[in-house]
Formats: C-alpha cells, sequence, structure tokens
C-alpha cells in the first residue's frame, strides 16, 4: 500500500485536473472546497463531458442534465477554479509540487468575456453540418453554443465546416453579432501554469463499431444515439420513432456486448455499464413510446451487481423488459425498415427475431486523448489503453504527482468514475496538505439590509438578451408600463445586462438612484441570479433585495408567435416581481464554528484508509471500532483476484493508523449515542469494562461494514462438513489445509442467500470470489476438476479477463435456472451428489463432488442498523446504509455531515471500498477544512408564539434539523436545514414559515396578477 | 432425453486430447455467447446443427454423443463461426478435428467417410457450375431449380470419368 506522505516544501498548492465531464467536474469542486486552486483543462468547448448528451440516469430516472447542469454552473462560478476549454496538456515537467504545465487552447473564434450566447450567429451561419451532439441524427451550424446548457455559454466556431476557412467570403457571424464577440483572426495559445499536482479524468468514449454485421443499417442506432432519440432535447423531440422514415416502434432490440467481452478485437473486459444502460433504456421506451412497446435485451449474462442495480432490474421484467440470454450475432436488413437480430437461444438453436428498431449497446474505451496523453507524460497502459497501476489503489499512477480518475482505469458507470476520481483528488490533495493555499476570502457576509423605511425604491432591469426577448417583446412599451408600477422609480433596457458594461450601469444607478430593490427581467436566475447578487452586493444592497423574472424561457420563447400575447405576460411577470420586491426579505446568512474532528465508527480497511485520509491532511481523527482487533471482514481474506495481499495491506493500515498522531484508535467500544449536529457532534462511547469517553467532532464517517451471510440448513451447510462457503475454502487454502489435496471434483453454486425472496439483492462480490478460489486451486493443482453453477456470471469490469483465465484453466461453468435450482444429497461414506437442469441440453445433470462450495452472499454487519439510528440516517431496502444520491453523491447521507463508506454502503471489493474511503474522506476534509459552517439562506424558522408542540414537524423532516427544544417546542438546527419546506406545509398551525419564498411573498405576487 | 446426464460418465479428458488438435487450443475460452450458431448458414437450413451446442457437447466430455452424431458432418467449412467468434474459438478446425476423431475411433467407417468428402467435392462443383450457368447470359427462363437440375444430370458421366 502506498501511503503519500504531504510535502513540506510545495511550491504550488494549484492541483491541474484534465478532464471537464462529471468525473473532472466533481473533483475540482471538491478540491476548491478544501481551498486548493484548480485549473480544469477540457478538450472541448464546453464542460459536461458525456454525461451531457445522456437523456436519464440509472437508476434514479434523473434528467441527467438537470442534476449535471448545477455542476457545471457550480464550478464556473467558484473564486478558485479557473476553467480552461479547447485546451489540452502538451507537456509537464518538473517533480510534484511544483510542476510546470503547458497547456495549448485552440481558438474559439468567439470572444468568451463578450459572447452572451444569444444565437444570432447561428441563425445567419449558413453552413450546416451534422450536429455532434446529437450525433448525426440532427443538423447543426458551423458556429453555434454546443448544446443548451453549455458552460461556458458561448458560441464556438468549427473551422473544419465554415465557409470563410474553406476561403469562401463569408463573415455573416461576425456582421450579426450584437456583442462584436466574432473574431475569426484567433489563433492558437500556448498556456503556462505551475502546478503542484495533476489529476487525469479524459473521460470514455464509445467502443468503435467494428465490423459488427449490419451495424451500418437504417435500423440500427448506437446507444449513444438511441439516448439522444430519448431526450426531450434530442432530434425528435423525445418522440420514439425510428429515424429516417419515422416509422412507429413496437418491438426494440438491445444488443449487448457490442465491443465488450471479445479479447479477439480488443477487449477483453467488460463495459460494466451497458446492460444497465439498456435496462434503463428499456423501461424509458416503454414509458415515452406508443402503448405496448415491447423491448428485447439480447445479452450473455445480465450484469447488475451494484447497490439497487437487482431491484431494478427485477422492476423491468416485471414490466415486460424481456432478456435473451445470447450475444445477438449480426443484425440483417427487412423490407419494412426494421432488422432481423441473430442469436442463439437457450437450447442452442439458431434464432431469428424482427425489431423496428436495434439498439446496439456500445462498450467502453477510454476517450481518444487519454492513451496520448499517457504516452507523453511517461504513464504506462495496459489492456485496452487502460491506466495501469502499480498497487491496490486504481487511481495511482507510476509517476508520482499524477493520478487518474473515472474511466481511465476501468470501465465504469458514473458513479465508478465519480469516487476514483475523488480518490485520486483526494491524493492530491494529501500530497499538497502542507502547501500554502490562497487565503480565502473571509465568508462572503451580506452587508446589513437598508433602511427599509419608507416606501422601497425600486429599479427594473429588462434585457433585450440580443434579440432573444426583444424580437417578440416590444421592450420599449414594457419599460413605459413599468415605469408606472408602484415603487419603480427607475427603469432601463440594455442589450444584454449580463454584460460587464451593463452591469457597471446598474451598480451606478443603484447609487444615483438610492434604490433599495432590484428587478432584473431576463433570462433564468438559474445561470444568472449570481450574477446579479454579486452587482447588488458591490454597490452596498444586500443581495436577497434581487427579484427575478424569467422573460426569455417562459415568455419570448414560447410565445415567439404571439408578441402582443407576449407582451402581456411580460407585463404580469413584471407586475409579480415588482409586487415581490416590496415585501422580499433580505438574504441573512447564519455562520456556525466547526471541530475540526472526525469520527469513524468501524476499523475495517475502508475506516481506516478514511482515517488516514483525513489525519494526513492535519485532522484528529478517532476510529471506535466494536472488535478487540482491527480489519473487520478483511481479516478472513487472504488472496484477491488481482495478486495483491490483502493480509499485507490490513497490516499496512493498522500499523500506519497506530503510527500516526492524528489517529485515535479505540478498539473494543461501541459509539452509544451521537448528539448534536454538523460541526458540533458529540458521541458517548462505550469502552470494554463499562468506561465511557466523549468525544467531539465535526463529522461522522459510517465504516460500519459487512459479513458473509451464514447458510446455515442450505444445501447440506452446517449438516456436512465437506460443504462450506466461499471465505471458508478461502480460509482453508491459505491455512495449506490437507484436506483440500484430497478433493478431486469441486462443485461452486452462486447466488446462495442472493438474488432470492427475502435476499433479494445481488451480492456484487460472489462470482469474483468463485473465480479467484477456483483459478487459485487450479494452479495449485490442475487435475482438480471445477464445475461453477450459476445465473449470471458477472465478472464486470477487468474481472471479465479472470472469466477467461478460469475457464482457460479448465474450470466448466453450467448455467442453472433459478426457478429449478440444483439439489445436492450427502451420503455420508460416498462423494456428495447434486442433480442440475440443463436448459441448453434439456436434461438433468447429475455431478458428484468431494466438495460443495456456497457463493454465500454479503449483509450488512448489524452495527450499521444501529450507527445509522444513533445519527438519524436511513436504511436501503435491503438495510444497508442509504447515501444521500444512488448517482452523484454516493458517500454522503442525508444527515448533513455524516459520511458512509465500504460493505456498510453495499458489497463491493476491498479496491472498490477503500476507492469509496477516500471519496468520503475528501467530502468530510472539505467540511472540516471551513473556517465556519454556513446556514443556507432558505431555512425554516418556528414562530414559538403559534405553535402548539404537536411535533408534526419532527416527523417530516428528512433531515433531522429539528430538534425539540427547552420550551417544548421544535427549534430548526439552521446548519442541517436545507429549507425543503415539509415542515411548513404539515404545521397546523401556521407557526412555520420560510426565510425565502414566504407566504407574503406569494400572496403580494398572487395579489400582483388578480390587480393586473 | 428424459436420462439424467451423470457427468460422472462424461470423458473429462475428452476436451484436453481436443485441445492438443491443431488450431483446437482456444477450445476452453468457449463462453457459450451463441455467435457461432446464430451465424452459421447450416443452422440456418437445419436448426439441429448447432456449432455451439456441440463445443458444450465437448466441454462437458460427451464424446460418444458428439462422435456418434450424424450432424458432425453437416459442417459446411465456411468458418463464419471462426471468424466472428469474440472468444477466438476456431470451431471450424474443430469440428474437422471432431470428424477425423471419429473416424479413427470407429464411430464412422472409413469407407463413409470418403464418400463423404465424395459428396463435399461434388457439391462444390455443383454449386459452382449452378452459379456459372445462372449469371451466364442468355440464360432464359429457367428455374433455378432446373438449372442446378440439369447441370447434375450433365455432371453425372463426368464424374464417372473422374
Amino acid at each position: 500500500m502506498a501511503l503519500i506522505t504531504p510535502l513540506t516544501r510545495a511550491t504550488s498548492s494549484r492541483i491541474l485536473v484534465v478532464g471537464g465531464g462529471i468525473a473532472g467536474l466533481q473533483a475540482a469542486l471538491d478540491l476548491a472546497e478544501l481551498g486548493f486552486p484548480v485549473t480544469l483543462a477540457e478538450q472541448g468547448p464546453s464542460v459536461g463531458g458525456l454525461m451531457a448528451q445522456l437523456d436519464k440516469t440509472f437508476p434514479t430516472h434523473d434528467c441527467a442534465m438537470c442534476i449535471l447542469s448545477p455542476r457545471m454552473l457550480e464550478v464556473a462560478r467558484h473564486p478558485l477554479i479557473e476553467i480552461l476549454t479547447l485546451t489540452r496538456l502538451a507537456t509537464l515537467t518538473g517533480e510534484p509540487g511544483d510542476f510546470i504545465a503547458t497547456l495549448s487552447r485552440r481558438p474559439r473564434y468567439v470572444v468568451l468575456e463578450r459572447c452572451s450566447g444569444c444565437g444570432e450567429c447561428t441563425r445567419v451561419c449558413p453552413r450546416s453540418l451534422p450536429d455532434p451532439f446529437n450525433l448525426g441524427l440532427s443538423r447543426a451550424k458551423a458556429i453555434r453554443v454546443p448544446f443548451p446548457q453549455a458552460v461556458p455559454q458561448a458560441a464556438v466556431l468549427d473551422p473544419g465546416a465554415c465557409r470563410h476557412f474553406q476561403g469562401r467570403p463569408c463573415r455573416a457571424c461576425v456582421e450579426i453579432c450584437p456583442a462584436g464577440a466574432v473574431d475569426l483572426s484567433q489563433e492558437p495559445e500556448t498556456l503556462v501554469r505551475r502546478v503542484g499536482a495533476v489529476l487525469l479524468t479524459c473521460g470514455l468514449a464509445p467502443a468503435p463499431l467494428g465490423d459488427f454485421p449490419g451495424a451500418t443499417l437504417p435500423g440500427v442506432l448506437t446507444s449513444l444515439q438511441f439516448e439522444r432519440l430519448l431526450s426531450a432535447t434530442g432530434p425528435t423531440g423525445g418522440r420514439v420513432v425510428r429515424p429516417g422514415d419515422g416509422a412507429p416502434i413496437r418491438r426494440l432490440g438491445f444488443l449487448q456486448c457490442v465491443g465488450s467481452r471479445e479479447p479477439e478485437r480488443g477487449a477483453p473486459f467488460c463495459s460494466s455499464h451497458c446492460c444497465l444502460a439498456s435496462l434503463k433504456e428499456a423501461v424509458l421506451a416503454a414509458e415515452l413510446g406508443p402503448p405496448g412497446l415491447e423491448s428485447v435485451i439480447f445479452a450473455m449474462d445480465l450484469r447488475a451487481p451494484g447497490k439497487g442495480q437487482e431491484a431494478y432490474l427485477e422492476r423491468a421484467l416485471a414490466r415486460g423488459v424481456r432478456v435473451i440470454r445470447s450475444r445477438a450475432a449480426a443484425v440483417e436488413p427487412r423490407p419494412n425498415g426494421g432488422v432481423a437480430v441473430l442469436f442463439t437461444d437457450l437450447h442452442g438453436r439458431r434464432g431469428e427475431m424482427e425489431v423496428d428498431l436495434a439498439v446496439l449497446a456500445l462498450g467502453q474505451r477510454p476517450a481518444a486523448a487519454f492513451p496520448e496523453l499517457a504516452r507523453r507524460l511517461g504513464l504506462p497502459l495496459g489492456p485496452g489503453q487502460y491506466s495501469a497501476s502499480p498497487g491496490v489503489e486504481p487511481w495511482e499512477t507510476l509517476r508520482p504527482g499524477i493520478w487518474v480518475g473515472g474511466a481511465a482505469r476501468e470501465p465504469g458507470d458514473i458513479t465508478d468514475s465519480l469516487l476514483s476520481a475523488a480518490a485520486g483528488a483526494q491524493a492530491a490533495a494529501t500530497l499538497l496538505a502542507l502547501a500554502p493555499r490562497p487565503s480565502l476570502t473571509p465568508a462572503k457576509m451580506p452587508p446589513p439590509a437598508a433602511a427599509t423605511a419608507g416606501p422601497p425604491r425600486i429599479g427594473v432591469y429588462l434585457c433585450h438578451c440580443g434579440t432573444n426577448i426583444a424580437k417578440t417583446i416590444d421592450l420599449s412599451r414594457l419599460a413605459e408600463h413599468v415605469r408606472g408600477l408602484p415603487g419603480v422609480v427607475w427603469a432601463a433596457d440594455p442589450l444584454f445586462a449580463c454584460s460587464a458594461d451593463a452591469t457597471r450601469q446598474l451598480a451606478q444607478a443603484i447609487g444615483e438612484h438610492h434604490l433599495t430593490r432590484v428587478v432584473v427581467a431576463a433570462c433564468t436566475p438559474r445561470t444568472h441570479e449570481a450574477v446579479f447578487r454579486e452587482v447588488l452586493l458591490q454597490a452596498g444592497l444586500n443581495p436577497g433585495f434581487l427579484c427575478f423574472a424569467n422573460l426569455r424561457e417562459q415568455c419570448a420563447w414560447v410565445h415567439q408567435n404571439d408578441p402582443e400575447g407576449a407582451l402581456q405576460t411580460a407585463r404580469d411577470l413584471l407586475a409579480m416581481a415588482v409586487r415581490r420586491a416590496w415585501v422580499v426579505p433580505p438574504l441573512e446568512v447564519h455562520a456556525f464554528p466547526v471541530i475540526p474532528r472526525a469520527l469513524v465508527i468501524g476499523g475495517g480497511p475502508a475506516g481506516l484508509t478514511a482515517a488516514l485520509a483525513l489525519a494526513d491532511q492535519g485532522f484528529h481523527t478517532y476510529v471506535v471500532e466494536r472488535e478487540a482487533q482491527l480489519g473487520g471482514m478483511a481479516r478472513r481474506l487472504s488472496y484477491t483476484l488481482e495478486g495483491t495481499d490483502p493480509r499485507r495491506l490490513l497490516q499496512d493500515l493498522e500499523a500506519a493508523a497506530y503510527g500516526h498522531p492524528n489517529v485515535e484508535i479505540l478498539t473494543g467500544a461501541q459509539v452509544a449515542e451521537v448528539s448534536g449536529q454538523v460541526g458540533r457532534f458529540r458521541s458517548r462511547v462505550r469502552r470494554q469494562g463499562g468506561r465511557e469517553v466523549v468525544l467531539e467532532h465535526g463529522v461522522v464517517l459510517l465504516a460500519t461494514g459487512g459479513r458473509e451471510f451464514r447458510p446455515e440448513g442450505r444445501f447440506g451447510y452446517g449438516q456436512d462438513p465437506r460443504v462450506l462457503t466461499q471465505l471458508e475454502l478461502e480460509e482453508r487454502l491459505a491455512g495449506e489445509d490437507p484436506e483440500l489435496h484430497r478433493a478431486c471434483q469441486v462443485v461452486m453454486l452462486q447466488c446462495v442467500g442472493s438474488r432470492e425472496p427475502g435476499r433479494p439483492w445481488c451480492s456484487r462480490l460472489c462470482c469474483s470470489h468463485a473465480l479467484k478460489n477456483a483459478i487459485l486451486l487450479k494452479r495449485r493443482r490442475p487435475g482438480v476438476e471445477i464445475t461453477v453453477l450459476y445465473r449470471d456470471l458477472r465478472a464486470y469490469g477487468r474481472r471479465e479477463v479472470y472469466y477467461q483465465e478460469a475457464r482457460e484453466l479448465g474450470v466448466q461453468f453450467l448455467p442453472y435456472d433459478p426457478g429449478r435450482p440444483p439439489e445436492v444429497s450427502l451420503p455420508r461414506k460416498r462423494p456428495l451428489r447434486l442433480r442440475v437442469w440443463s436448459e441448453l441440453l434439456q436434461r438433468e445433470i447429475t455431478l458428484t463432488a468431494d466438495l460443495v462450495v456456497l457463493s454465500a452472499g454479503v449483509e450488512p454487519h448489524p452495527g450499521g442498523a444501529e450507527a445509522a439510528r444513533l445519527v438519524g440516517t436511513p436504511l436501503s431496502p435491503e438495510g444497508f446504509l442509504q447515501e444521500a444520491h444512488a448517482k452523484l453523491r454516493p458517500v454522503e447521507t442525508v444527515v448533513e455531515g455524516v459520511f458512509l463508506c465500504g460493505l456498510a454502503h453495499s458489497p463491493r471489493s476491498l479496491e472498490e471500498a477503500l476507492t469509496q474511503a477516500e471519496a468520503a474522506a475528501l467530502k468530510a476534509a472539505a467540511l472540516l477544512a471551513r473556517p465556519a459552517i454556513l446556514s443556507g439562506e432558505l431555512y425554516a424558522r418556528v414562530e414559538e408564539a403559534h405553535c402548539r408542540r404537536c411535533l408534526t414537524c419532527m416527523g417530516v423532516c428528512p433531515y433531522h434539523a429539528l430538534r425539540l427544544g427547552p420550551t417544548g417546542r421544535p427549534q430548526v438546527v439552521l446548519e442541517a436545514c436545507r429549507g425543503c419546506g415539509l415542515c411548513a406545509t404539515v404545521c397546523p398551525a401556521r407557526a412555520i414559515s420560510l426565510s425565502r419564498a414566504t407566504e407574503t411573498e406569494i400572496l403580494a405576487q398572487i395579489t400582483a396578477i388578480l390587480e393586473v | 432425453m428424459d436420462v439424467p446426464l451423470n457427468l460422472e460418465d462424461c470423458d473429462p479428458r475428452f476436451p484436453e486430447m481436443l485441445a492438443l488438435e491443431p488450431g483446437c487450443g482456444h477450445l476452453w475460452r468457449c463462453v457459450g455467447c451463441g455467435t457461432c450458431t446464430a451465424l452459421c448458414p447450416v443452422s440456418a437450413v437445419n436448426p439441429e446443427f448447432s456449432p455451439g451446442l456441440i463445443l458444450r457437447q465437448v466441454l462437458l466430455g460427451l464424446k460418444r454423443e458428439v462422435l456418434a452424431a450424424p450432424l458432425l458432418w453437416q459442417c459446411a467449412r465456411c468458418a463464419r463461426c471462426s471468424y466472428f467468434c469474440p472468444q477466438e474459438v476456431r470451431f471450424v478446425d474443430i469440428i474437422q478435428a471432431l470428424q477425423r476423431l471419429a473416424v479413427e475411433e470407429g464411430y464412422l467407417p472409413p469407407e463413409v467417410a470418403r464418400r463423404v468428402e465424395e459428396a463435399e467435392a461434388l457439391l462444390a462443383r455443383l454449386r459452382q457450375r449452378t452459379l456459372e450457368r445462372l449469371t451466364a447470359p442468355g440464360t432464359g427462363a429457367l428455374s433455378p431449380r432446373e438449372v442446378l437440375s440439369r447441370t447434375l444430370r450433365e455432371m453425372d458421366p463426368e464424374h464417372e470419368g473422374d
């Protein structure tokens, strides 16, 4: 295990993140939260990466863009993050702590500072080309904003398509641009940054189509193209029809493993995400498509090994999605424009199925830029051009100071990418923990609310947004109307309200006209509220006194064909905004101190890794372990599939933890009570012998672990010593048990205590565990016959390589049908006998065995549920700890300041548990590093006088932000409150209100619109 | 088949023995994906013939069942199975090794095997000539079936002369 020692001499604390997809964005944000300046280099024209092209995400069905775009904007706004688009890392010299990064930037031909993304240039551009964002399913212009939510929100010119760059006299975009932002004379630039560490999150690319027979037929799309087809912003506006002829789709075929699990074609691995993507697309298509739309997935093994994934599979099957257990080999054209899928059925017979549209579930590869970059940086590559790491930590590279994250090490999904990028970021943060960081400007305190005596003096800013708003709404007439509204003392209508010039004028107007409230009528507050709040703040006005009206999305764009109606709606919207301005409260942010110490519950590898990561960053960390010894379930492991030594790893971790001055270990101890809240927790810990200690800490990390299910009474377990579990076999292998040498026939039985009623989850690890033990046995004694009885062999990611190795060593794999599970008989003096039905051979097979090894599932340690109860965080239906968001917040819980990692979250390999522990430590460190915790601007308030003490509010609060106060009435814990408003809606006495969006504001707006 | 298949009665050395034959080394890699069968032109005509099923039977050690099956001689040796196999299993080599073994071990008399070879050669020639005739100018309105039977008739004496 490579422990990172913070550099005592680092010249730069800046961290270079290469790649602005979701993994890079989140890593940049997390690092910036820790106070590190970040340069985010993205080679495309916008950040967002591949996720921006997805329709909805698995398994939550969140709109992908809706959860991605707030992060893109947050990165763009963060004072410590510099975004460089169209930029690649050219060279890196120097050493960790003091690298010189040379970056080369391609010309955008548009001046970022001037462009507002109004789209005029796109309108007049005469040149169209297949839209890369919609993967060729629609047309786009040579100059365009890459996609509606792009960050930066600016146009980019494609010189490969532009007429001007082909020597034709065209300057249409230059002439029309109202901001004078198009500059055709831009040249490539070289930028130099001094950085302390580098994180490569270059992302992934869909696998090449290769020579898949029929791939180019019109009735065939790739999975990413199909995502665009499903998307409301896609080529058909979300209508599920066949592109080209627009034919309705009654049956969809999803063809798995195109570009995966093909050692012959350079892909010896499983791409991990595609089974789940196809399941999701099948479910979404059924929701969006015509009634009765049928989906068929052709897959060798349906791999859904992650948390909640099996449950999703079950739901999809219940909704009629069909799975055919075969690799589809080809598609052939059919006269109606559809295609026939060629496959092999369960009985080994050739089959053909006609579908209206076939979706090729393309596997993944590292983005093309990664192998090339790795070579330039001298980083070795492994199979499939993935990064090869020297040790157990996949985010490591051979070059100190450089880490990889995201999809560059192993195929995975969005959450895997986030976790590995966070682990890499955490390593970088540890390396630079002692480097001088820029002194953060002290938490922005809003200025005292301007005197509210007398009627408000309201200023209104009406934005033309180029022509976006002005071409539909007559802004001079609107301005005239607005000036007559009560309280309005000033109004103006600039071309672009957000331009540097216009914001300066607004700030001046606030001073000159003594404005006390500002109404901005422009685009969406989602992107621009922050810009104008900043203006108010600088002009000395509380930023809460800004009211926004969205004239673009909510009026001009939707009423393009009705200018008169649009004007009327705009008047309504402004009347509401102005009336709200009368009563809108100022912003008040409360600051609370943080105790810079952490409590880790659980001393297994995940807990210890997280504790060391925090300790290295300088935070005192308590580790509470209920057993007398550290190590948890990992103590029972002796081997890993990849060949690293888990015992060694555990020894190293223990030694490092016991030796670390910032780590305090309490073994044989249990947490009895946790009180307080984020930043200021207080825990009572009961030690052996009944002594108690009280710990004070700012965060809690739950690493309570898991354990192997004991299949008592199943298949003879507990009755016959020849029936054992995989962990027991591993222990015997490690102990060189002579009994094992007498075993000539071994049968392994998968999914014991997994994927069955009562224990419906997939335990993820057991397939790999069986492969590991089978390979170990075969290597020691090639003569031993091993048969693995399985349902789906879930050797995801690089594990596929070991599946192949096991087969090459002669291990037999026989699928069984869960409806007809194998039966074991236990004769006393003769070998064990198993009977299993083979659907392929259409007959029963009997096997004899000297050992039957049950791949018993993984279950959460009961300590997890206890800890969850103490901190007030919920459990998943399976009894594991529930994360805040399955996709994007995998290590946070709904309780602010409480994080989770390891088997407590879900079954996962040692490597995956360590990755998640580093990610959890990074999040926790960001919180502990803050000088103070600020409440959100939106929070609940309890009017004590009206409260009837029914405590209904306390029952509904999902964040445990309401506590019983000394008067027996609930009090709001401001640090924990997220302002969701649930309490306010259930309070029968209407004693609870929110700090903003108050009833007064809403009633004022309703009154305004009724008066107009 | 109602009789349970007892793996004890199977020959675990059968796949090992076969893997030593030329081109059969990757036999063990088979993952049972079915690409071979799905693309097989013989399977398209005769659903009983399944390269994937034969491979499974081989791996389970069902030696007698595999070698005694007349289906073994249906392969057209087009090698599509081997070109498209994602695991580099060369079924076209495997089935030829199986055919050799079937003769060597007495599952098919050598005389019959020779006649099968002859028939294959005849079919190949018949195919070539039929297609030549069909694509030649001025063939008229003869149906493929008629062209085929005429070609066969004309080939008869030629065959005797070989």
